[in-house]
């Protein structure tokens, strides 16, 4: 097997990429080291963006080829072309698209969010066990006791609210917290020491 | 020379990856007394992936919006793992597997994955690298690709293990109107509410760590289980003694953190 195939060089420099900052976070002696390989870390990735314009080309003309989907991928190739072509071209033209065509459909796109928020709190309304039932309560606690209306008619909601904000609530997520902490400590671990594969492609 | 104020820090870490290490050496000896239990999210994945089979449909697959260059790469390794495993399922029940990524860097290595995943489940020519799509680093063009995707092609299962921001909620909301099987994880605090109302299974904080050494299953992965209850037994230990100290009057922890 050619030596750059061999499973133990991505290990060797996952764990080289990973304590060079743990070391210089402890010590401060690395400083240089570390931070020269920030700046690798951005190169890197900067160069990455053309293995995903060669997929993103790829595919969409593979389907411009089977004839899938056709109009969307020449579109996509199209837009591609046009503003990479602009951005060189005119960049007052490249400023005004990105200003007045591609700001507004990004944030009418994003401001689906609230609808699908509410999408998402009827699904888990639906009253399928105790736990449901339990979480159905809470959340019309906490929805009356962030109205201010109903905050001012009852002040007891506002101890009750409080409460389960502050007791269970906190509780819950300290908890969940400190799992996750520790579960990462050993994942670490576990990727540097080379038992964490699965992620290299070879299970 | 140690940086004031973090020995207790480093301390502490030593010893916890010290242990964790020793257990998961020991663990091939000791593994017949131990037993990890089930974590539903993982064993659906054959049953999801098996209702794809029969509806002639796909399976989506996401690892959120992080990647491995950031805070979320712990996250995103997890999803990985997951994928590698989704992708055997899916070379064996001839489904075909698309996974979407924001992340440029991330394509080879998923293209790997699948293809390793696809070939070991004896289907190799099923594998195709378009299954891995890229869609650009911006969230809204993740979460619209998905959310298209999901649309048009009616994916049968849909999930999404990684880091995921408000995003998410979009996706997993189209993927519950197309009548999707949803399955997630995610330790990302604020979104496992949004999960937990519209996923049918789901990894809740740490169980996302701990799936690629659930998934292996080896006396090995059994001692990374060990060690790392042994975390939060020095953990609690710790608390106990700050809480009692405390009550006593001596600050514990601020006089450990400050060493």
């Amino acid at each position: 097997m050619s030596f750059l195939k061999r499973i133990e060089i991505p290990i060797i420099l996952f764990a080289i990429g990973s304590l060079l900052p743990l070391i210089d976070y402890y010590t401060g002696n690395l400083s240089i080291q570390a931070s020269e390989l920030l700046s690798w870390i951005v190169i890197l990735v900067t160069f990455s963006y053309l293995i995903g314009v060669v997929n993103l080309f790829r595919y969409h003309l593979n389907n411009i080829r089977r004839g899938r989907d056709i109009y969307y991928s020449i579109l996509i190739i199209g837009s591609f072309l046009f503003y990479l072509a602009i951005a060189y071209l005119n960049k007052g033209v490249y400023d005004w698209i990105f200003s007045t065509l591609y700001t507004p459909l990004s944030v009418a796109i994003s401001s689906f969010v609230g609808f699908y928020t509410y999408t998402v709190f009827l699904r888990g309304a639906r009253l399928k066990s105790p736990t449901a039932v339990l979480l159905l309560a809470v959340t019309i606690v906490i929805l009356l006791y962030n109205t201010p209306t109903i905050r001012a008619l009852s002040p007891q909601l506002i101890t009750v609210g409080d409460w389960i904000k502050n007791v269970p609530n906190t509780g819950a997520y300290r908890g969940i917290l400190i799992g996750m902490g520790i579960s990462m400590i050993v994942l670490f671990m576990r990727a540097i020491i080379g038992r964490e594969r699965s992620y290299l492609g070879g299970g | 020379m140690i940086l004031a104020g973090k020995k207790f820090e480093l301390i502490l870490t030593v010893v916890c990856i010290a242990l964790a290490y020793l257990y998961m050496k020991g663990a091939e000896r000791r593994a017949p007394r131990y037993r990890i239990r089930k974590f539903p999210a993982l064993e659906a994945i054959d049953e999801a992936v098996g209702r794809a089979a029969e509806m002639n449909r796909p399976v989506h697959y996401s690892t959120g919006i992080g990647g491995t260059d950031d805070q979320y790469a712990p996250m995103t390794l997890s999803g990985l793992a997951i994928l590698g495993r989704v992708a055997e399922a899916c070379g064996r029940a001839g489904v075909y597997l698309r996974y979407t990524t924001p992340r440029a860097y991330l394509v080879p290595v998923a293209q790997d994955i699948l293809k390793a995943g696809y070939t070991k489940s004896g289907n190799p020519d099923m594998y195709s690298p378009d299954m891995v799509y890229y869609v650009g680093e911006y969230q809204t063009a993740f979460m619209t690709s998905v959310m298209g995707y999901i649309l048009r092609e009616r994916p049968a299962v849909n999930m999404i293990f990684g880091a995921t921001l408000w995003e998410t909620i979009n996706q997993l909301g189209a993927g519950a109107i197309a009548g999707c099987i949803q399955l997630g994880g995610t330790p990302r605090l604020y979104y496992i509410p949004i999960m937990i109302c519209v996923c049918d299974y789901l990894l809740i904080g740490e169980e996302l760590y701990v799936a690629g050494a659930a998934l292996e299953g080896t006396p090995g992965s059994i001692g990374y289980f060990r060690g790392q209850d042994l975390f939060k037994i020095l953990l609690i230990v710790l608390f106990i003694l700050a809480a009692a100290a405390s009550t006593a009057g001596f600050n514990l922890i601020g006089y450990l953190s400050t060493w």
